[in-house]
């Protein structure tokens, strides 16, 4: 296991991302660049992480799989010892998922989180008056509460008002039992198979990378990765559960079985009126697909314009800095076969008929889901994966990296060893997920010690694909039941690679590779 | 007078991004002082154990760039980080690091380097060179039209540069393009500039209620600010209360607790807190408040050592390149050479009109014996409406000067009515031109 006491994780996060993301409150700095994860979006919402949504989950839930459970992330790289300083959802926001249910990129259906700040004393600004065993504990100085409201054709319907968002875990002392608030914290909606369930509150971060991977963006070097730099960071995540019919076009999930999320986040000017500010759908794009300088304005977009963007899709920059550092031939422009991943969803898996191009995560809400998820998702065959939806255990940057790694090894690679995949080096996050929602992860507590450290303990060896074709020919296996929808080899393995490694039609010339060594 | 930390700060801020979200920039603290820039900033001053400082930022930066030192948006970030440190040290010498950071990443990356230009204009206000400040932040624009720091750097050049008319229409542009307490900040400057200073108050209060810990110790000092020069001087109190909580060692909050000790009428305590101030932050405006409290209570030995020191903290940012033309003409105007002030402050006045280069402009005339030209810049000076103390005391003064007797009273009294923590020193002035009036 190697560790690099040279680059501490902290300032990892905080230089990687570039925004100083760190703890609330330092003084940070603003527009800086190179592409990372949506831990660092736009320059200014870097500067803002109450409104800069981070990840966007959807898949089919695996114990009620009549119903899909949406998640979204806010506030990345929360230091779980956050002291006095909590972190909690902005009240001038509207925090919104929204569902394009047939494919003409305008949302059908609206979920919209508001938040509001409760203080049982204003007389200090403590957290908590000792310890807190209930969501109601008069020891919860201060908590904030949520509403939740359903937009549809025109109509809002209020699903949830008033519900207590699950506080920041500041601590043993404080919280001596935080999975029980977290179980509080669930809130049901309706009885059964019309029931929801909604929860907002503190997670640990979903996402798993090692940030530095985008290092190579500057001619950094992959041996350096291996941690997942997000270990031990929390978000604010709100997650809902929702019946598969409300969701559906013409409330037919049968017929209608594909839907379009993304998330966004709007902001109450001085002039009272709302600005989105904020928008994010598949992983990656919003921090490598689109450049720096039109962050800002992808983030204040709106689907039904994004042939604007059209060009950074079937002309990206990534293969080519690829190029430079890896001596690998970007593959030929235009990139047809990235629209269908990014803009349109795969034929025959997760593109809904006639679908105006445009950038949302995109499940089929009808795949079946498995019992042995893999987290290379459908790329390896899983095609209840990435990027058919998003599940929280999809390892969405190796499946961009892994499916190269059949052209990055050439035809001679050794196939039993498991370690010369291309990678970020994290194979899984460094926190269980649960088996019932919200399913997400507890947050990293703030008397831990050393929160960001587990990761190391965590790290699963470089499990590369077993079969080396396998990141290329997506094979659905028996029981998939959608064995007649062939997912096109071009658009996925190459349509996710391509962006990094650029591997359609790619010629290889002796590289300068490096491993990530587990 | 509240310029170069001031706007030090407020680009420093306005760049700045803090995580709490905290940037800011904000309503000027209006100070007594006849040239208050407008936004101070915030610098986000976390609560104990939670904050990263900003040195740390800055090595952990250096870290990134001896591995990879290709990466030009790190190198904008690091010319920022440098800005802001200047700010918060009041040690000019990072400027010409920042300036070297920002050159870096424009070589690396000469085309579409939106941070670079951010950072740019960042540095340029900050060395009050408005002119490059508006032409980086337009070049930043021209790029992304909605990048933040842009934007709200633009708003602060329109204003230095006395371009009010393009400031109100620049805010509110600002505010439909990326809504934010860096603009809600300007916005309340924008207000205050006018002379409204219970609008402004509003639109900080409003911020105020989804700040973040970070953002709570800027907006509360800001309000406080606002509340002493209503007269409020309870409710000031109270904010800077607010504000100690929420980031117990803010240093804005340390200059506005001196200022209110002043309009309490302790003089003892306000030259303590003025010279904590000057130990943290040694700028020329601070040490002129501190030696003019000195000057007042008959301490005119350690008033002329503030003095002395202002020139030589003068020498060292005129050797940075910041531009301290203004500040120093109104010091030369009160404690040195007249001929130097209207020397100066015809220089600032060439390069911009703003109400505050007018007014020292005005008093440079004064101090000259030109006083109906005086007169006729004072009124320029006063033409929002503005409510601070220093712009109505010298027009009064001049007013007297010229034998317009009931305009002087009516200004002198205006003017010492606007701000009871305004220096006493600068009071006394006026109250002693009163006193002969009514003789």
């Amino acid at each position: 296991m190697r560790t690099h006491p040279s680059v501490s994780r902290r300032s990892v996060a905080l230089t990687v991302t570039g925004g100083l993301l760190a703890a609330a409150g330092m003084a940070g700095i603003g527009p800086s660049g190179a592409a990372a994860s949506s831990h660092r979006e736009a320059p200014l919402i870097a500067g803002a992480p109450q409104y800069d949504t981070t990840d966007v989950y959807a898949f089919r839930s695996p114990d009620r799989q009549d119903t899909i459970t949406l998640i979204a992330n806010w506030l990345p790289f929360s230091e779980p010892a956050g002291g006095p300083n909590f972190y909690q959802f902005a009240t001038d926001a509207r925090y919104n998922i929204k569902i394009d249910n047939d494919g003409d990129a305008r949302p059908d259906v609206t979920y919209r989180w508001t938040f509001k700040d409760n203080y049982r004393s204003r007389d200090t600004f403590l957290y908590n008056n000792g310890p807190v065993t209930t969501l109601n504990d008069e020891n919860l100085n201060y908590y904030q509460t949520y509403r939740l409201t359903q937009i549809r054709d025109g109509r809002e319907q209020v699903l949830v008002r008033n519900r207590i968002v699950v506080p920041s875990d500041v601590g043993e002392g404080s919280m001596p039992d935080y999975e029980a608030l977290r179980e509080q914290g669930t809130t049901n909606v309706g009885t059964g198979n019309s029931r929801l369930q909604s929860f907002a509150g503190q997670a640990e971060d979903p996402f798993f990378l090692d940030l530095r991977v985008f290092d190579l963006l500057y001619g950094g070097d992959l041996s350096e990765a291996g941690d997942d730099t997000l270990a031990g960071f929390n978000v604010n995540s709100v997650a809902l559960q929702v019946p598969q019919r409300m969701l559906a076009d013409g409330r037919d999930a049968e017929d209608n079985p594909i839907i379009g999320v993304w998330s966004t986040t709007d902001r109450r000017g001085v002039n009272g009126r709302y600005r989105q500010v904020s928008r994010l759908g598949m992983p990656l794009v919003n921090e490598v697909v689109i450049p720096v300088r039109d962050k800002d304005r992808f983030n204040a977009s709106n689907p039904r314009r994004d042939a604007q963007f059209l060009d950074y899709v079937t002309k990206p920059e990534l293969p080519k800095v690829v190029e430079a550092v890896y001596d690998f031939e970007a593959p030929k422009e235009p990139r047809n076969d990235l629209v269908s991943v990014f803009l349109t969803g795969l034929e025959g898996l997760n593109q809904p008929e006639g679908v105006r191009p445009s950038e949302q995560l995109r499940l089929n809400m009808s795949t079946p889901v498995t019992d042995d998820p893999d987290r290379l998702g459908a790329v390896a065959g899983d095609a209840q994966g990435f990027p058919n939806g998003r599940r929280l255990g999809d390892d969405v940057l190796d499946i961009a990296l892994q499916a190269s790694q059949g052209v990055l090894l050439g035809p001679d690679q050794d196939p039993e060893s498991g370690d010369d995949n291309l990678g970020d080096g994290v194979d899984v996050n460094d926190v269980a997920f649960g088996d019932a929602f919200p399913y997400l992860g507890l947050p990293a507590r703030g008397s831990d010690d050393a929160p960001h450290d587990e990761a190391q303990m965590n790290r699963a060896g470089a499990a590369g694909s077993a079969d080396n074709g396998a990141g290329w020919l997506p094979s659905f296996g028996d029981g998939s039941g959608i064995s007649s929808q062939v997912v096109p080899a071009t658009a996925l393995g190459l349509g996710l690679v391509a962006l990094f490694a650029g591997v359609a039609g790619m010629v290889r010339r002796p590289a300068r590779r490096t491993r990530s060594i587990a | 007078m509240n310029r170069t930390p001031t706007y030090v700060a407020v680009l420093a801020t306005a760049l700045v991004l803090s995580v709490g979200g905290a940037l800011g920039l904000a309503g000027g603290a209006p100070t007594d002082s006849g040239a208050t820039t407008g936004p101070a900033a915030t610098p986000a001053v976390a609560p104990a154990g939670t904050s990263q400082s900003l040195d740390e930022t800055i090595t952990a930066l250096q870290d990134r760039l001896r591995r990879l030192p290709e990466d030009d948006s790190a190198w904008a970030t690091l010319a920022l980080a440098y800005v802001e440190q200047a700010r918060l040290t009041g040690d000019p010498s990072y400027y010409p690091k920042a300036e070297q950071a920002v050159a870096t990443s424009l070589d690396l990356r000469p085309g579409g380097n939106v941070a670079a230009h951010s950072s740019a204009a960042a540095l340029a206000a900050a060395r009050h060179d408005f002119d490059e400040a508006l032409g980086e932040a337009d070049r930043a624009l021209a790029i992304a039209p909605r990048d933040g720091n842009a934007l709200a750097v633009r708003v602060d050049a329109l204003t230095e540069l006395g371009r009010y008319a393009e400031q109100e229409r620049a805010v509110r542009r600002a505010d439909r393009l990326q809504p934010g307490l860096p603009v809600a900040a300007r916005y309340s400057y924008v207000e205050e500039l006018r002379g409204d200073l219970t609008g402004a108050t509003r639109v900080l209060e409003r911020s105020l209620a989804s700040a973040s810990m970070a953002d709570r110790a800027f907006l509360s000092t800001q309000i406080a600010e606002l509340e002493r020069r209503r007269g409020l001087l309870g409710r000031a109190e109270r904010s800077l209360a607010e504000a100690r909580r929420a980031g117990p060692d803010y240093f804005a909050a340390e200059v506005s607790r001196a200022r209110l000790a002043v309009a309490q009428g302790d003089l003892t305590v306000a030259e303590r807190r003025w010279a904590g101030v000057v130990r943290r932050v040694p700028l020329p405006e601070y040490l002129l408040e501190l030696g003019e409290i000195q000057l007042v209570r008959g301490r005119t030995a350690a008033a002329d050592q503030q003095f002395s020191v202002i020139r030589t903290t003068t020498r060292l940012f005129d050797a940075s390149g910041v531009n301290t033309d203004l500040e120093t003409a109104i010091f030369e105007a009160d404690h040195g050479s007249p001929a130097r002030a209207l020397r100066m402050a015809r220089a600032e006045w060439s390069a911009r009109q703003s109400i505050h280069v007018a007014d020292a402009l005005a008093w440079a005339l004064h101090v000259n014996g030109r006083d109906a030209k005086a007169l006729e810049l004072s009124r320029r000076a006063t033409r929002l409406g503005t409510q601070e103390a220093r712009l109505w005391m010298h027009r009064g003064l001049i007013e007297a000067a010229l034998g317009r007797a009931a305009e002087a009273r009516r200004h002198l009294r205006r003017g010492l009515a606007a701000d009871p923590g305004v220096s006493p020193w600068q009071a006394a002035q006026a109250r002693d031109a009163l006193q002969r009036l009514d003789r």
